[in-house]
């Protein structure tokens, strides 16, 4: 068994999750990131996207998923951080209303032509990470 | 001396008054539990971006146009308010901070949060740059919308500070106003450790210090609104709570002593009845 560190999930209206993983997965700046115990300090702006945490073995019962917003996440010897705007677990997700931003988060995107459209690309990988999560249950 | 009718009709006033503070003094109370709740959920936030604030700074070289000291020569004041009134002399604190701080800073710009505030400050007649009700929009998209506001006027040097004034909730007994330099960003205190050494890691940054601390900045503005409204709300819920619990009481006070008052009045016009009849009587029985 791998050894486990201190993970916290929060967002400013409420610490989503916290407990003892043996891994998180992260969507990170330069692409998707697993911290084990023992990282070296690290502090990474989050896309968003999904952040699957628990144990090591991906088919474990203890592994939690949340759908997250753009964020940061840092991570040391035996804890790890991660602050976002929102994160909703699988149960949370309204799938109509997931899909209905979605479309409006994309006729955004596209009205934007490119240009400064940061906002929009995260609105529709957070619509996404979503539909993801409850079309992909653990 | 008030006639019976007078007293009558004054009681019933107080009875209806009454009624309506005591409404006031519920709602109050069962909303300043949820405010709290809010509030003390915001913490674990609030303690992580300031310590990932901290390192960035701390790695030195932390080079940003929001961190950037200029000499003020306009200050901006952000001050936060109740939208309505009835809260004891909550506004009116917040007012009277905010008013003195005008006249310590040169060229007060005001950003108001809460329509209180723009009553109250609207005599000072100083330029005002944006106003917000405090209920006009969910707590995070207001925050973002101030956010946006005060840090795109220091960034244009329309002014060279933003100083926050709002109320913190102490406990429900106290709020008291306080003020927080916003802009430019100072890293919050190092909380000293147990050992007396302070954390140091070599923290490496991904994609690389700039860029997380051009991310981190803006979110770190946003959130300290955020925070500054929950508590701002609490502290309203609270000063209304104490607020009304005194109407409330002052009217039931009222109503005792008038109450008393109508029935010596009834007793003594009674009395004086029974009186004249008896006199009849016995005037009728001696003739």
């Amino acid at each position: 068994m791998a050894t486990r560190f201190h993970l916290s999930l929060i967002t400013p209206t409420a610490l989503k999750f916290e407990g003892e993983v043996e891994i998180v997965i992260a969507p990170g700046a330069a692409g998707d990131l697993g911290v084990l115990a023992n990282h070296a300090p690290l502090l990474t702006t989050l896309r968003a996207g999904i952040v699957t945490a628990g144990s090591a073995n991906p088919a474990a019962s203890d592994r939690v998923r949340f759908a997250v917003d753009r964020g940061f996440l840092q991570a040391l010897a035996d804890k790890a951080v991660i602050l976002t705007d929102v994160a909703v677990a699988p149960e949370e997700v309204n799938g109509d209303e997931a899909r209905g931003e979605l479309r409006r988060a994309e006729d955004a995107l596209a009205q934007k032509h490119g240009h400064d459209d940061g906002e929009e690309r995260a609105a529709v990988a957070f619509a996404r990470a979503r539909l993801e999560l409850i079309a992909r249950p653990i | 001396m008030a006639t019976l009718r007078q007293l009558r009709d004054r009681v019933r006033s107080l009875r209806n008054t009454q009624q309506i503070t005591r409404a006031m003094k519920m709602v109050a109370g069962a909303r300043i539990r949820r405010a709290e709740l809010a509030m003390r959920a915001a913490r674990p936030y609030a303690n992580a971006i300031g310590e990932m604030l901290r390192e960035l700074v701390a790695t030195g070289g932390a080079q940003h146009p929001l961190l950037e000291q200029r000499p003020v020569k306009n200050a901006g004041i952000l001050l936060m308010t109740a939208d309505k009134g009835l809260a004891g002399a909550f506004n009116s604190n917040l007012a009277r901070n905010a008013t003195q701080l005008a006249r310590e800073v040169p060229n007060p710009h005001l950003y108001l949060v809460g329509t209180k505030g723009r009553v109250q400050l609207r005599s000072l007649g100083l330029p005002r740059e944006s106003d917000w009700g405090l209920q006009s929009q969910p707590f995070p998209t207001l925050a973002k919308a101030v956010a946006a506001q005060v840090t795109e006027d220091f960034l244009s040097g329309k002014v060279d500070t933003v100083i926050l004034v709002s109320s913190r909730f102490v406990s429900t007994i106290v709020q008291r106003p306080t003020r927080v330099q916003l802009l430019p960003i100072t890293a919050p205190e190092q909380a000293s450790r147990a050992d007396g050494k302070a954390l140091r890691n070599a923290f490496e940054f991904e994609p690389d210090p700039k860029a997380v601390l051009a991310a981190l900045l803006p979110k770190y503005v946003e959130f300290t609104i955020f925070q500054a409204l929950l508590e701002t709300q609490a502290s309203e819920f609270a000063a209304r709570l104490i607020a009304m619990t005194n109407a409330t009481d002052n009217a039931g006070k009222l109503i005792d002593d008038l109450t008393l008052v109508m029935n010596k009045t009834r007793q003594a016009t009674i009395t004086k009845e029974i009186l004249e009849i008896v006199g009849g009587a016995e005037a009728l029985k001696t003739s």
